[in-house]
């Protein structure tokens, strides 16, 4: 198996009182697509938040071998972690490029943040159109794009997405998935993808870990999960 | 909507330029009283400017900028009285002073999130008239009687009068403000400021260190209005503690909110605001002035919710998308 990029051990998480996630171990390889698939509320958002920081933990988190599980999100974010949240966090009073550079916050030099500007217009040009305008006004798939541009922009060693393909058109989600896979391949980018389109997200993805109640109940290559018939049953309809 | 495009940007620019020279011109052009009230207006300007820093880029409530002002007016006042100093180390010391007092009171009060900041502000406007009359330290602040600053901050060499060279000095600290600001919220960390602002979760996973930002906000904040306040201490060569009551913070505040809060241009405008109007009520109707300025403050909540900046900036976008 290829090396490890992120691994949880006995990974608990959860908001004041409430306990999410339990005992949870997932390792995330490098340069592959990891799908995260589970239904409403098993706790695939809370497990990207608690990668990320945002809620509290127990247990340990690895990124590259070195523990980040007690650290502060912008750290986290510092060490390579791009997260595109739920919502997508836009921020609409900014314009697409300004949006783009706060993104590039952790690139020190302008330069550098130039480069990833252009970087981002490449894959998505739709950007690079409305490059002047409000991003509160951009349509739901235009600012999923700009989302996943804006966490491009940190130049991360993983990306983190939620469910980008929420609320948006089918046509748009292909649009989006196409591109998604295109950044994997090319930059051979690691990106764990929280996806209700459970179908969208195995064909595309190499391995899938699925999380039922707050725990992984299956991990391994997306391919078994595809083949197998209670996974069908319960997440694909068929 | 589209953010300002290249020409509209030059005429903005060409506009700037024009009042500038409008402003270093006017000493030739008006006198006495009418130049000391655009001193005035200048420094109002400068306070709320800092004022705007926190509220409109950084998104968080100061009721206390009054205070800081206060704070500024009185070290450079004591600095120039008690330990004769120049005006220059004084105004400079009484900024510092007040970018020191930006990250200590700050820093407790933006670890907590919601409204502490407001809170801790609201406190600190209420009681700074008793603490600058306590009785501990008197001997510099003149307790009740406040303190006066009578040397002349001309050099020698310089051929103005008191008013002019104050109003000179007074602009020339506005503009570096005004295009230090501008340029800061062009740049990297301005940029950090307003996404806190807008969406603090976001910000913090794109690399943002959120409560440093805030802190580094409200001590830049305190910077300027701490300023302007040493150059109250210049203008009016008088400071005394209920000139700095609850009531100046309040000002302040509805100086930004008239302005436009989180524009540029917005303070200078805020500031005329709160510095004319009262006066233009009182001449409409000497018995009711304060219903007249109250009913001037609600019409421009009205028609102008965005403040003037945010009015005009509207209409302009409005006006292109027709052509």
């Amino acid at each position: 198996m290829s090396e490890m990029l992120l691994e949880t051990r006995a990974l608990g998480a959860g908001y004041g009182p409430v306990t999410v996630l339990r005992d949870i171990a997932v390792q995330i390889p490098k340069g592959q697509i990891t799908a995260l698939i589970g239904a409403n509320g098993a706790g695939k958002t809370t497990l990207l938040r608690a990668i990320s920081g945002l809620c509290a933990t127990s247990g340990d988190i690895l990124f590259d071998g070195s523990p980040i599980t007690r650290l502060a999100t912008n750290r986290i974010a510092a060490r390579g972690i791009a997260h595109v949240p739920d919502g997508r966090g836009t921020l609409a009073g900014l314009s697409v490029e300004d949006n783009l550079l706060v993104g590039g916050y952790l690139q020190r030099r302008r330069a550098a943040r130039a480069a990833g500007i252009e970087r981002i217009y490449s894959h998505f040009p739709k950007l690079k159109q409305r490059r002047h305008q409000q991003a509160g006004t951009l349509s739901g798939g235009e600012q999923q794009m700009l989302a996943i541009g804006r966490a491009l922009m940190q130049g991360p060693r993983l990306l983190m997405l939620d469910e980008p393909s929420f609320g948006l058109a089918p046509l748009i989600v292909r649009e989006l998935f196409t591109i998604i896979a295109d950044i994997n391949r090319t930059e051979g980018l690691s990106i764990l993808l929280v996806e209700q389109n459970v179908h969208q997200a195995l064909s595309m993805s190499q391995r899938a870990i699925l999380i039922e109640h707050g725990q992984v109940a299956r991990s391994g290559p997306s391919a078994e999960f595809l083949g197998n018939d209670d996974i069908r049953r319960a997440y694909l309809g068929s | 909507m589209q953010t300002p495009n290249s020409s509209s940007r030059r005429i903005g620019a060409l506009l700037i330029v024009a009042a500038i020279a409008l402003l270093v011109a006017l000493p030739m052009l008006v006198k006495g009283f009418f130049l000391f009230q655009i001193t005035m207006v200048l420094c109002m300007a400068l306070a709320v400017m800092g004022l705007n820093i926190v509220v409109g880029y950084g998104g968080q409530l100061s009721l206390g900028h009054g205070a800081v002002f206060a704070i500024g007016a009185y070290v450079a006042a004591v600095g120039m009285d008690s330990f004769a100093l120049h005006w220059l180390p004084a105004v400079v010391i009484a900024g510092l002073v007040c970018l020191a007092f930006g990250v200590l009171f700050g820093w407790p009060s933006l670890r907590l999130k919601g409204h502490h900041l407001a809170l801790a502000t609201f406190a600190l406007a209420l009681a700074m008239p008793q603490i600058l009359k306590h009785r501990s330290i008197e001997t510099w602040t003149g307790g009740v009687q406040g303190v006066m600053v009578f040397n002349s901050p001309v050099p020698d060499w310089l051929p103005l009068s008191r008013e002019v060279f104050v109003f000179y000095l007074v602009l020339a600290v506005v503009l570096i403000a005004f295009f230090g600001t501008a340029a800061l919220f062009r740049s990297r960390m301005g940029r950090a400021i307003i996404a806190v602002k807008e969406n603090q979760i976001a910000a913090a996973s794109m690399g943002v260190n959120v409560t440093r930002t805030k802190l580094a906000t409200f001590a830049l904040s305190c910077l300027l209005t701490g300023l302007a306040g040493a150059l109250y201490t210049l203008i009016t060569e008088y400071v005394s503690p209920d000139s700095f009551d609850l009531m100046k913070s309040i000002l302040l505040l509805v100086a930004v909110m008239v302005g436009g809060a989180g524009t540029i241009l917005g303070p200078l405008v805020g500031a005329v605001f709160i510095q004319f109007v009262p006066n233009l009520a009182e001449q409409v109707s000497q018995s009711a002035t304060s219903a007249i300025y109250a009913g001037f403050l609600l019409i421009m909540v009205f028609f102008m919710p965005t403040g003037v900046v945010g009015f005009v900036r509207g209409l302009l976008i409005r006006l292109r998308a027709r052509r």
